[in-house]
């Protein structure tokens, strides 16, 4: 499956269009990291904690979204994007969407 | 007694202050000693773009593929507190500009740094975005977090050939 956020793929023809597909997700991180992200809020630096709940999030919206693509028998879902919204606290909803296509490889 | 109490008072309101001013700022200008070599490092190397349609494909080895990245920097306490001063005269606020340029550079640098390492030699339409946590520790309080999240197709173009490597074919 090639997924890329750009119109089309270089190298490759889109044959069918399979149309929209889509994946969603709300994630929490434990209390703990909570904590110690409001600790982090003293001393400055990167929360690890928040930036693997992005990465998780992220993982899974993308999973549920090329699944459906599969469902459809695509090969390859272009323009993808991402967005996020927030539902409670310390949770993150991670949405993608994209269009998903047949292609052929084509030498231009 | 009172003279303790004063003097924990004190120590209350300026220790966040100095832990904020200490750590904080070194870790800042850390960061962007950071950033200031790797991109360094990058240049000629990886093209990096935001043009929707990508500069000159050419067919590598591998097709072209999405590559994201996350960063989530908290601010410090020294930050917020000069924030929330800025916040009642008005004006640019800073401190909070410092940190969502730190985490937008990050956010780039470690999809161009992936594309690197995956092979390929140009990185196009970056898509940078603000992610929202939800207020556990953001918005409240005037404790702040930037939280960025980039997305971008990585691939090969015949731009960006380091001069060791020879004409792309």
């Amino acid at each position: 499956m090639i997924v890329v956020n750009t119109e089309n793929i270089p190298g490759y023809a889109i044959k069918e269009v399979r149309g929209l597909v889509q994946g969603n997700t709300v994630r929490t991180k434990h209390a703990g990291k909570d904590i110690l992200a409001g600790f982090k809020n003293l001393v400055g630096g990167e929360v690890r904690g928040y930036t693997e709940l992005l990465t998780e999030a992220r993982r899974e919206a993308l999973e549920r979204m090329l699944a459906q693509a599969q469902q459809l028998g695509a090969n390859a879902v272009i323009n993808v994007r991402f967005t996020t919204s927030s539902v409670t606290a310390g949770a993150a909803e991670l949405y993608a969407y994209g269009t998903a296509v047949v292609v052929i490889e084509s030498p231009s | 007694m009172d003279l303790v109490q004063f003097l924990l008072g004190i120590a209350c309101l300026i220790g966040p202050l100095l832990l904020g001013w200490m750590i904080g700022g070194t870790r800042e200008r850390r960061h962007f000693q950071d950033l200031d070599a790797r991109e360094a490092r990058i240049r000629g190397h990886v093209i990096v773009t935001q043009n929707r349609t990508l500069l000159v494909p050419v067919a590598g080895k591998q097709p072209p593929q999405m590559l994201t990245s996350e960063v989530v920097i908290a601010s410090d306490y020294l930050k917020s507190f000069l924030a929330s001063w800025r916040g009642f005269f008005g004006g640019e606020v800073r401190s909070y500009r410092t940190l969502l340029e730190r985490a937008r550079r990050e956010a780039t640098l470690r999809i161009v740094e992936e594309a690197e390492q995956l092979g390929y030699n140009a990185v196009g339409n970056i898509r940078l975005e603000t992610a929202d946590l939800g207020g556990a520790n953001t918005g409240r309080g005037g404790a702040a977090m930037a939280a960025i999240v980039a997305t971008a197709t990585v691939y090969h173009s015949q731009f960006a050939v380091r001069e060791d490597d020879g004409p792309a074919t």
